[in-house]
């Protein structure tokens, strides 16, 4: 149904962002709390738009702004990390330097960017999202400006986002030529069709996937995600973890998904995709268990992630994908809220060494945290144990029991450096002096809410599978 | 043909203006006045002094509006036909990019410190 | 009159890619790359794709040289390369040079021997590219405006200095 309404929930999110940067730029005031109030505001304000959507199938734009169930689903999954992003972050910018207002205007840019990516299926629209979502992206991660490392990460980001980028634009540029489509369902008519250019097709799709690969960070194109991830201010590092893969993923399915049933693991790029989830998935942990930083044993923990969740993309389980991607988000956000909780006035903790001891301290805060360790090391009963349980099977079912047992080496390799965490924090003697600032309600607000969606979605998942199920109906 | 004269005439405006400077300039030159002046020692380099950073948020600034005024072009030519949703598309982009020319006016973007 | 002006600005293009690749200052070359990107703009004007032209003025000999100026002006380049890696970059160049000859001669070939039927260059007419871009491409042309404040806003927190530093 074309209806001005799908447009709404956008315009809420960039206007909302055009309010703070203006009103950064007028008031001038030290303390931020009213722009993080304003924009989580701006969030559910969207969410609510969205939520009336759910089932409407709106679009407009002649088609090219298409907000059907799938699109939704991701969005609602967008504003929650979105918003947990700003409250594990309205402490920490003015703790860590890095109290700019534009925090938060850039995180609703970015929002805006993966809301126009998943909510299309025109490959120009798609990377104009990717776009936004890519140069805000590039300027949160050096927004603490007078720390090197921050600014390395910016740098690092940039350089290796905008070669990703053309690598992007020059497969669009092959396909378009060849196809003369850059929407989803044109390019698919075209490689069904016949083996006219199919060659020349195939190689443009192969660019974009690369271009793709470096977005959602999968090996060989993951060089730059530790270094980003540890240099970027921590809320960043977490959005970062969520936000520009469950959108790469999300373009990934809506791409694959109309061949799912039709000779899918026997074409073309199944070989190249099967190859880049096993490396990714061994690489990732393999180099995790040598990482000290924690930020950086994360950023290879996200790696392999983006490898359990090829998985579920090739063994076209849309399902699947989804409900990883929403545990994964309360996971990690869940773990990166608890590093800055372990953190105070200038001074963060993320080297294994400064871990020891932690649980007996602060026992809230080490309790919490092993939840989320243990949730993305896979044991039951937390969620994380259920995501992987499920895109497993599946990918059984389809006949991909080598890459599903390859898939359960690297989670076992993965169990010891996320128990070496626990172990640091339960067994090891105090190395050096570590206080925390305490006092940061909306921080704790987040790990409480992360730590009940770990839960939640382990032992009950059933709601939102319900959701799921009607989100990936859209897609097929 | 009018293409031929807008380019003759514009050229060789061009080169006039170009030559003016050395038929109309004063023309006093000895030796030591064609060196690079360097106090006391002979030159070491000719290649340019590094640059204030603050150049860049200029050059920035200026890249990104000349991107927008590419699209003033076609804009322009299409207005007769469209009339309304011309002006309210464009009146759209503009109001976005004021409120980041105001934002960055603001910040002190233009400021020279 | 076509085929003088052509030849003009080839003559033109190809003098100031000479004149860049040979001038030992760096700021010199940028400018002679600013003279090369203006003679392509006229060369697209006489294929008759005149917003291609004006986009290749604007944004390559206007914006994208500035950023080139900039970084040339920011960064020492002074002493140039090694005598060791000086081999290695003439070494590459004539590879890189010889593929390049070679994609030219197959698309010489390739080529259609009579230039491109009238209606294949009808999309390219700037009121048909507004048309298009602000009827069916209307929402990319939008997002474009967010793009640009993104980056501006960017550009603007990372480099502006803050009041009291």
């Amino acid at each position: 149904m074309n209806s001005f309404g799908a447009v709404v929930p956008l315009l809420v999110v960039v206007g909302a962002a055009l309010i703070v940067f203006l009103l950064e730029a007028f008031l001038k005031k030290e303390n931020k709390n009213y722009l993080a109030y304003l924009s989580l505001l701006a969030l559910i304000g969207c969410g609510i738009l969205s939520a009336n959507a759910w089932n409407g199938g709106l679009t407009y734009f002649d088609g090219m702004l298409r907000l059907d169930n799938a699109a939704l689903f991701l969005t609602f999954l967008f504003l929650i990390a979105v918003a947990f992003v700003i409250l594990i972050g309205m402490k920490y910018i003015s703790l860590q330097d890095a109290n700019h207002g534009e925090f938060y205007g850039l995180l609703l840019l970015a929002l805006s960017g993966l809301m126009i990516m998943v909510s299309s299926t025109h490959f120009i629209v798609i990377f104009l999202g990717l776009e936004v979502l890519s140069v805000s992206s590039y300027s949160l991660a050096g927004l603490k400006r007078k720390d090197d490392k921050s600014s390395e990460s910016a740098v690092k980001y940039f350089l290796m986002g905008s070669f990703a980028s053309a690598f992007l634009v020059f497969g669009l540029a092959i396909l378009f030529g060849t196809a003369q489509a850059l929407d989803i369902p044109g390019l698919v008519d075209f490689f069904k069709a016949g083996p006219d250019n199919q060659v020349l097709g195939v190689v443009g799709l192969g660019l974009v996937l690369v271009g793709f690969a470096f977005k959602i960070a999968i090996v060989p194109f993951h060089m730059w995600a530790p270094d980003v991830y540890e240099g970027a201010p921590t809320p960043v590092t977490a959005f970062f973890s969520i936000g520009p893969k469950a959108a790469g993923f999300a373009v990934l399915i809506r791409l694959l998904a109309p061949y799912w049933n039709a000779g899918f693991r026997s074409g073309k790029l199944f070989g190249f995709l099967w190859a880049l989830a096993a490396l990714t998935m061994l690489a990732g942990n393999l180099i995790a268990l040598r990482q000290n930083n924690i930020k950086r044993m994360f950023a290879y923990s996200s790696i392999a992630y983006a490898g359990y969740m090829l998985i579920a993309v090739l063994a076209g389980d849309g399902a699947g994908l989804l409900f990883f991607l929403t545990i994964y988000m309360f996971m990690s956000i869940g773990a990166f809220g608890s590093l800055i909780a372990l953190s105070r006035k200038g001074r963060e903790y993320n080297e294994l060494g400064d871990f020891a001891g932690v649980g007996f301290k602060y026992p809230w805060i080490g309790a919490i945290f092993a939840v989320f360790l243990l949730s993305l090391a896979g044991f039951p009963p937390t969620a994380g144990f259920l995501a992987k349980f499920y895109v497993f099977v599946a990918a059984v079912n389809q006949g991909l029991t080598p890459l599903v047992l390859i898939a359960v080496l690297a989670s076992l390799i993965s169990v010891y450096y996320y128990l070496r965490i626990i172990v640091y924090m339960y067994m090891r003697e105090p190395e050096r002096e570590v206080s925390i600032e305490m006092e940061n309600p909306a921080l704790y607000l987040v790990l409480f809410l992360c730590l009940y969606g770990v839960l939640q979605l382990g032992l009950f998942p059933g709601n939102v599978l319900y959701l799921i199920k009607q989100a990936v109906a859209a897609l097929l | 043909m009018e293409l031929v004269f807008v380019f003759l005439i514009f050229g060789l405006l061009g080169v006039v203006l170009l030559s003016m400077n050395a038929l109309l300039g004063p023309k006093k030159t000895n030796p030591d006045k064609e060196k690079p002046f360097e106090c006391g020692s002979p030159y070491l380099q000719n290649e340019i002094k590094p640059f204030p950073i603050k150049f860049s948020l200029v050059a920035f600034v200026f890249l990104l509006f000349d991107i927008e005024v590419v699209f003033f072009f076609p804009w322009a030519l299409i207005f007769k036909e469209m009339r309304g949703p011309a002006l309210v598309i464009m009146l759209a982009y503009g109001a976005v990019l004021a409120a980041g020319f105001i934002y960055a006016w603001k910040k002190g973007a233009f400021e020279w410190d | 009159m076509a085929i003088l002006l052509f030849f003009l600005f080839a003559a033109f293009a190809v003098g100031s890619v000479l004149g860049m690749i040979i001038s030992r200052n760096q700021a010199y070359s940028a400018l002679f790359l600013v003279v090369a990107f203006a003679s392509l703009g006229g060369l697209f004007g006489l294929l008759g794709a005149p917003f291609m032209a004006v986009v290749q003025i604007i944004i390559y000999a206007g914006a994208i040289m500035v950023l080139f100026i900039f970084v040339i002006m920011m960064i020492h380049l002074g002493e140039g390369i090694s005598a060791e890696k000086k081999k290695w970059t003439i070494a590459a160049a004539v590879f890189m040079g010889i593929i390049l000859l070679a994609e030219i001669v197959f698309a010489v070939k390739g080529a259609p021997a009579v230039p491109m039927a009238g209606q294949e260059m009808a999309g390219t007419s700037p009121t048909e590219i507004g048309r298009l871009l602000f009827t069916k491409y209307l929402y990319p042309f939008e997002i474009t405006s967010i793009l640009i404040i993104a980056a501006l806003v960017g550009a603007v927190v990372l480099i502006k200095k803050r009041e009291g530093e």
